[in-house]
């Protein structure tokens, strides 16, 4: 179950602009205490600026965003981040472990050595790789990269997590472990994840946010098929998801994941925007 | 027997040099090849010779002298490292050519200095004095407790510095550190072991050693080991066939660094051979 008491993330309309004009416009929503948020939306719609904001890199031109209740910089040690593109020194010599246990630095108190290498075995061993530990991290791949900078950010214990196009370097046969990873993580954190990649969704995901200067929440997959209804041109796909999604709306994970798998099959703008299509 | 003392004394001095010599730069090469700051560190150590111009046509001591010209370039340096990244080529050259000239200019209008440059190229052990190793030691000594206090933060700035400023920590002032560290140690070096030979040292073991080693604390410690065997069958050598010093040891670094990456090279491809059988 769920904990839903407590507010994580809050959005009280804000308007975020950079010199050529607004990103984000009149975003409103909040998330709470270990909401699992998946984030689409086209190039350039104001993804990326909207993690931004979460972790005070950006201020909101209008409005407030507010994380724990406090603005982002003061709940900065609460919030892990990990980027789109992991800019490391590739050639450096250095050992997945080590990669690990330097997250520690994230954490707002001093870890002895021993809490380290205690977090570093117990996240090694979460994300799968206590087996290429002692490996030189340029040799390991690019999807066991991606869970060493995912196990790096957690050595902190993290409240919120954000991910940003996490699994554009994972392998689709790594995709099952990779979603049951995040779903775990979820448990304990605030999830918020930028993808275009749709087939990637952990079964934790409970809402979906599409932005595109607006950012319209859909909190189930009924309120989904709302937006899209499988009906119309769009009904009529070769995998027969249409029916499937007509006869019920609740229909579970799997069901999200068939829909949005579609969705990914036809993703263009008009899909995007009639994600976007702000309820009357 | 005042022979005898009086040699076992320059010996002393020579082979203290040499030590610490071959720990510094073990140390400050394993961070240079590793944040691929070679460029840069190859600019400062020809620009030194500016400081090292200043400090004889002054009439000032170069030890004294010298560094603190280094680091007002190492200063400048850093400062166009963050303002104009994309740039910083350009300016290092700028740097090399300014320090090159100005030292080159320097000593030759020096009234009763001997213009002789290769000095300056290839260095003079054999003129090591005893300042000059108290002044490398209590450098050694600033630069091992600097390091033991920051060396996880080195190593995070050296692999991944956005993570490490997302961390708090100050990026820009530990880089700063390093290079002024770097500017610092460069002069006093290039006076006794010469220009030519600090920049062969400064690269020839991280190389070779970061093929087979994945820790930096070990690559220091075998560098450092590697450095004192170049520095030993240079001098060797130099003393058996009366040669210079200072560029046989530049060749002898070379050499071992051509005969050991292709020794690796070699090793890996007949284990790779190997696998695959």
């Amino acid at each position: 179950m769920r904990n839903t008491q407590s507010v994580a993330i809050e959005f009280k309309d804000v308007y975020f602009k950079y010199q050529q004009g607004y990103i984000l416009e009149k975003v409103d929503f909040s998330l709470r205490k270990q909401d699992f948020l998946l984030i689409l939306g086209p190039n350039g719609g104001g993804k990326t600026s909207l993690l931004k904001l979460i972790m005070g890199i950006n201020r909101p031109t209008q409005g407030k965003v507010k994380v724990f209740g406090e603005e982002p910089h003061i709940s900065k040690p609460k919030i892990g981040y990990v980027p789109q593109n992991i800019p490391v020194n590739d050639r450096f010599p250095i050992t997945v472990e080590q990669v690990v246990s330097l997250g520690s630095f994230l954490s707002n108190k001093t870890l002895s050595r021993h809490e380290i290498s205690q977090r570093t075995k117990t996240w090694l061993d979460k994300v799968g790789l206590t087996k290429v530990a002692k490996s030189r991290f340029c040799e390991i791949s690019g999807g066991q990269q991606q869970r060493v900078i995912i196990a790096r950010v957690m050595m902190s214990q993290p409240e919120i997590l954000l991910l940003d196009e996490p699994t554009n370097n994972i392998d689709i046969e790594l995709k099952d472990s990779f979603c049951q990873l995040l779903s775990n993580i979820s448990k304990q954190v605030t999830v918020v994840m930028v993808t275009h990649e749709l087939s990637f969704l952990p079964k934790s995901v409970n809402k979906i946010g599409c932005v595109e200067k607006k950012v319209v929440i859909h909190g189930s997959l009924s309120s989904l098929e709302e937006d899209i209804p499988f009906h119309g041109e769009h009904n009529n796909n070769k995998s027969g998801h249409g029916s499937t999604h007509a006869e019920g709306h609740d229909c579970g994970h799997q069901c999200m994941v068939d829909y949005l798998a579609h969705l990914n099959n036809n993703t263009n703008l008009d899909i995007y925007k009639s994600l976007m299509k702000t309820k009357t | 027997m005042i022979d005898l003392i009086t040699e076992i004394s320059f010996l002393k001095s020579i082979l203290l040099a040499v030590g610490l010599i071959s720990a510094l730069l073990a140390i400050l090469g394993t961070f240079v090849t590793f944040n691929n700051l070679n460029y840069l560190s190859s600019s400062l150590t020809h620009a030194s010779l500016g400081g090292i111009g200043v400090a004889i046509f002054v009439g000032l001591p170069v030890i004294l002298l010298a560094p603190v010209f280094a680091l007002l370039l190492g200063g400048a340096v850093t400062i166009f490292f963050y303002k104009e990244k994309s740039r910083i080529g350009s300016f290092l050259d700028l740097t090399y050519a300014l320090g090159m000239a100005l030292g080159i200019f320097l000593i030759t209008i020096s009234p009763g200095y001997q213009k002789d440059f290769s000095g300056f190229l290839f260095g003079n052990l054999l003129l090591v004095s005893d300042t000059e190793v108290y002044v490398l030691a209590a450098v050694l000594a600033m630069i091992l407790i600097y390091l033991a206090i920051n060396y996880r933060k080195l190593l995070l700035i050296s692999f991944d510095a956005q993570f490490a400023s997302t961390c708090g920590i100050n990026v820009k002032g530990q880089s700063l550190v390093l290079i002024l560290a770097l500017a610092f140690t460069l002069p006093l070096i290039i006076k006794i072991a010469g220009i030519t030979l600090t920049i062969a040292l400064i690269s020839v073991a991280p190389l070779l050693f970061e093929q087979r080693i994945i820790s930096v604390g070990k690559i220091m410690i075998f560098s450092y080991l590697l450095n004192l065997i170049i520095f030993g069958v240079g001098i060797v050598i130099s003393f058996w066939f009366d040669w210079p010093t200072g560029s046989i040891t530049s060749l002898v670094a070379v050499g071992i660094f051509v005969i050991g990456y292709s020794a690796l090279k070699l090793t890996k491809v007949i284990t790779n051979k190997r696998q695959s059988r």
